[in-house]
């Protein structure tokens, strides 16, 4: 093969991302590794980052090669992917999103190998893209190690986006300048300055954290609280009541009617002030439908629990049994008021089947063995002989149990205050509030009405969870944690257990929190628009979502094409419609865009011949064609002739057709 | 394969050209100038095409590339009149065109020609000044004459206004309108020069000024008659089907608030014809109209405030839309 023109030198298309960005990169990468040391092929994918500098190759625009890499890693990686007792995929489990991580991290790596118009480096992707890689890597219990590798990776980062709006370094094309030490040094005192300020500022954040975070707290609470649950595992009675005022929503309830008293869990043993067993000392069993009872009669009230504290499943005492989507999940203590919990992580769904009378024997009403019956009667030896002498005094001479628990619920009712401030010294907690301090909150109503009923002899206990009062609109009921409450249960004979509320009306919390913040509202409205989407998706299986989010998709995509090809297509190309020459050129044009493609040098239709053969000669000769570029000249020259100037000359024709022959048997010749 | 030119079958001295001597005028002019301009034969090679097409250059870069010395030495390299006008903020369109004045002596009008009475007119800085003042190049510019007091005054054949403005500036100065733009078939950007040719200046420049050893190098005549042979060169169907599927496509993205008028879609053609006769050719390859399709429609498109805020050049429209149209083969 003869060329025409010497091949111009081979024009490098190396093109660099700054040194801080990729800096920043390796970070994000090795906060990946840390927090995931099964992703040890990071360290292969930083190695191919780096030497990404020094090659000119790379993978063609359009070329499939990229995508089968993507797939390849996606199944690889997928395969890591965190999973849930069911085995399907969970998207929230950290390991997910880790593997999510390292999908980013080995997208910057094509990103870098792919060719690219102009030949600049892929900037903003790829600092969006190992932005999210630290993202994924800061999903993890063990902070210490992200809160020094953040402050590095902004450092790094902001000093490539610096670049950016100086518009130098990112994208330099070509053999690296010269190091200017200079500016190199002030660079690295800068780097220093940098690090040392951005750990002169973590140092004052772990000393000073507390205080920081309680300004955020201030600010937060009255728009948005941390969703927790107010529950506590192991109540114990102190000088101020653990419960914050916060508005934020716990549980929302449709249908709930008649009753307000939803409890979570329930205690027997006091012990100075403290109530016991612990949620963590309690045995769970998995729960059929034999023990829920989903299909028993009754109105069914929808919960949804947006709290993610205890897992504790709340429940009316009267309620006659449990179901929902997520039945499977919940377990129930056969000890102490049968509590219920699920595994499942907020929000999470069950159905409450309330019956129409509050003093209904349902799931939580078992009665008492002879055990429990002896817990739930002793009177500890803490409780001073006064409050002893007071109980006989209030409840002693009624004829039975009932009349005993009403006498001692108006006792405490009407001789006591409500107070959210308690200051009690020494002694024991219920005896000196009874005897001496007589204002406490609902946690000392609660305990002291179990105390003065075990006192007469009628077994009780002590409940802890949710009084259910704010109503919404829909026939809704929204219960918060400023909602939580304790009160009493006891067993009458002949009736079966019943809540004994002791607390003065004006410490329940309907009449302490009446109002809600209107942004709160505002902002719950949107929350519950999700849970109902979330809700209904759930009722779908994997499978269905899948092949519906590729319908969607495809539908997408003939929307695309339709809609490009009614525009007329600014992208499509405009066709080649120009006014026909004679069929013998026709061919001979057809026949030389053959050859073109034979040897792998398309001419786009864009581009006339005569350019197109021109850039081809501009490559490096390495990269050009195996095309005989004198022939193919002079076809083209020969061509545009008949073609645009409209020659007759049958002379000329013969010579093209001569031209044309030349070229197509020099390429059967090579490939000989 | 070398080709002799017919001859053109107008009547008149005109036609008399042959191609070799239309080359030969060509390659003077062209040398004369790269002794002053140095590394910028794109630049000099499109001012040579709108002059050979008939049209008006617009010379549009930052202040020191040599737009002014381009132009001048263009002017010194065609033998004619040369007028020369700084647009000033002050200037009024009668300092353009001329105005009449009365002679008490004999009690009559005398009417005193402007600036534009010349065979080559430099606007320099031509957004320095009202718009105004720069409509009264409108007619000037278009119709190769001008009415004053109702009288109609042909200007000089040729006449050529090559005009320079600064992009980056725009304290005091009024872009140019539209119609305005329009009636330039080129905008040339310079450019700074590259290393190699910077230090060819400085030397040239060390002890005297190329532009003093500068002749004129082609008469008026010469000019016309190369005009005139520009016009016989043969444009296929197919290439002018090309030009307006270009032009179509301006008028057409959704990016432009303005696309290519007709006249543009004619000084395209024109441009590509003498194109075409510089390389030597009597017809026309679609490689002149893709040539020439950015000097010649950039400045005559609008884009749309989107396209505008969002960082699109002109260019890289006209770049793209050629990209998009298949041309003919």
């Amino acid at each position: 093969m003869t060329t025409a023109t010497a091949p111009a030198p081979s024009p490098k298309t190396l093109f660099r991302l700054p040194w801080s960005a990729e800096a920043a990169i390796f970070v994000a990468y090795a906060a990946l590794l840390i927090n995931d040391q099964r992703y040890a092929l990071i360290g292969a994918f930083a190695v191919l980052l780096h030497i990404s500098r020094y090659f000119a190759l790379r993978i063609p625009q359009r070329s499939w090669i990229a995508w089968i890499i993507r797939i390849a890693a996606y199944g690889l990686i997928g395969s890591t992917a965190g999973r849930n007792d069911q085995g399907n995929v969970s998207l929230f489990d950290p390991a997910t999103v880790d593997a999510f991580g390292v999908i980013c991290a080995v997208e910057i790596v094509i990103q870098m190998w792919r060719e690219r118009p102009g030949g600049s480096p892929p900037g903003a992707i790829t600092i969006a893209l190992a932005a999210l890689v630290l993202s994924a890597a800061s999903t993890t219990y063990d902070t210490t190690y992200i809160r020094w590798l953040a402050p590095i990776y902004i450092l790094f980062t902001m000093l490539s986006l610096r670049s950016y709006t100086r518009r130098q370094s990112v994208g330099q094309v070509g053999p690296p300048s010269r190091p200017n030490w200079r500016v190199l040094g002030a660079r690295g005192v800068a780097l220093l300055l940098g690090l040392g300020a951005g750990a002169a500022v973590y140092s004052a954040f772990v000393v000073y954290h507390d205080k920081i975070n309680s300004i955020g707290e201030n600010v937060l609470t009255h728009t948005r609280a941390p969703e927790r649950s107010a529950l506590s595992s192991s109540p114990s009675l102190g000088d101020s009541f653990d419960n914050d005022g916060s508005p934020s929503r716990v549980l929302r309830i449709k249908n709930l009617s008649g009753v307000a008293h939803l409890r979570g869990l329930v205690f027997d043993t006091y012990n100075h002030g403290s109530w016991s067993p612990t949620l963590e000392a309690r045995k769970f069993f998995p729960a059929g439908d034999r023990v829920l009872l989903p299909n028993a009669r009754g109105a069914r009230a929808h919960v949804t629990c947006f709290a993610d504290g205890l897992h504790i499943l709340v429940a009316p005492l009267s309620v006659a049994g449990v179901g929902g989507p997520e039945l499977g999940a919940i377990e129930r203590s056969a000890e102490i008021g049968n509590p219920l919990k699920t595994d499942v992580g907020a929000p999470y769904y069950y159905d409450l089947i309330l019956p129409p009378n509050e003093e209904n024997q349902g799931i939580f009403c078992v009665p008492p063995t002879p055990e429990e019956r002896r817990r739930c009667l002793n009177v500890p030896p803490e409780i001073t002989p006064e409050v002893r002498a007071l109980a006989q005094k209030i409840a002693g001479n009624e004829p039975d149990d009932r009349a005993k628990v009403q006498a001692v619920t108006n006792y405490l009712i009407s001789n006591y205050s409500y107070s959210l401030n308690v200051h009690i010294g020494k002694g024991d907690k219920v005896s000196e509030f009874l005897l001496h301090q007589k204002a406490a909150y609902c946690e000392y109503f609660g305990s002291a009405a179990v105390i003065l009923l075990r006192c007469v002899g009628v077994p009780s206990r002590y409940a802890t969870g949710y009084y259910a009062h704010e109503g919404e609109a829909g026939g809704e009921t929204v219960v918060r944690q400023r909602d939580s409450h304790a009160w009493a249960e006891s067993w009458i004979e002949g009736v079966g257990w019943v809540t004994v509320d002791a607390t003065p009306g004006g410490g329940r919390p309907d009449k302490l929190y009446p109002d809600t913040p209107a942004g709160m509202k505002i902002w719950e409205t949107l929350a519950d628009k999700i849970t109902d989407i979330r809700e209904w998706l759930a009722q779908f299986s994997p499978a269905v979502l899948g092949g519906a989010a590729f319908g969607l998709l495809l539908l997408y995509a003939g929307a695309r094409a339709l809609l490009a090809r009614r525009r007329g297509g600014k992208t499509a190309l405009r066709e080649n419609d120009y006014t026909p020459i004679d069929e013998e050129l026709r061919q001979i044009a057809a026949r030389f865009e053959t050859v073109l493609k034979r040897v792998n040098a398309p001419c786009p239709p864009s581009r006339p011949w005569g350019e197109h053969l021109k850039k081809l000669t501009q490559l490096p000769k390495a990269e050009q064609p195996d095309l005989d570029f004198e022939r193919a000249d002079d076809f083209v020259r020969c061509y545009n002739l008949l073609r645009f100037r409209r020659d007759a000359d049958p002379a000329l024709r013969r010579e093209t057709t001569d031209l044309i022959d030349t070229l197509e048997r020099g390429l059967t010749g090579s490939r000989r | 394969m070398t080709m002799e030119i017919e001859r053109s079958t107008t009547p008149g001295a005109a036609a008399a050209l042959t191609q070799s001597e239309f080359a030969e005028i060509v390659s003077r002019v062209e040398e004369n100038l790269g002794l002053v301009i140095r590394g910028k034969s794109e630049s000099i090679r499109l001012v040579m095409v709108a002059l050979l097409a008939g049209g008006h250059v617009l010379l549009e870069d930052v202040p020191g590339t040599g737009k002014t010395t381009l132009a001048k030495s263009l002017a010194r390299s065609i033998s004619g009149i040369f007028r020369r006008i700084q647009f000033t903020p002050d200037l009024l369109p009668a300092d353009i065109t001329g105005t009449s004045f009365y002679r008490p002596a004999d009690g009559t009008f005398e009417f005193r020609e402007g600036p534009v009475f010349a065979n080559v007119l430099l606007a320099d800085e031509i957004n320095r000044t009202s718009p105004r003042t720069q409509s009264a190049l409108l007619e000037v510019m278009s119709e190769n004459q001008i009415t004053i007091e109702g009288r109609r005054k042909d200007l000089p054949q040729p006449f050529f206004v090559i005009a320079t403005q600064n992009p980056t500036e725009f304290h005091g100065t009024y872009p140019l309108p539209e119609a305005q733009l329009d009636r330039f078939a080129v905008r040339v950007t310079m450019g700074y020069p590259d290393i190699a040719h910077e230090m060819e200046i400085l030397t040239s420049h060390h002890d005297q000024d190329p532009f003093d050893a500068l002749k004129p190098r082609v008469n008026g005549e010469d000019i016309l008659a190369m005009q005139e042979r520009v016009k016989t060169i043969k444009f296929d169907t197919s290439v002018a089907e090309y030009v307006l599927k270009i032009v179509d496509a301006t008028r057409k993205d959704a990016r432009l608030r303005l696309g290519v008028s007709p006249r543009g879609s004619l000084t395209l053609y024109r441009t590509a014809q003498a194109r075409a006769a510089i390389d030597g050719r009597d017809f026309v390859l679609p490689e002149d109209v893709r040539a020439l399709a950015i000097p010649v429609l950039a400045h005559r498109i609008m884009l749309d405030t989107k396209a505008k805020y969002g960082g699109v050049q002109p260019n890289q429209v006209i770049e793209e839309i050629l990209e998009t149209v298949a041309a003919p083969r």
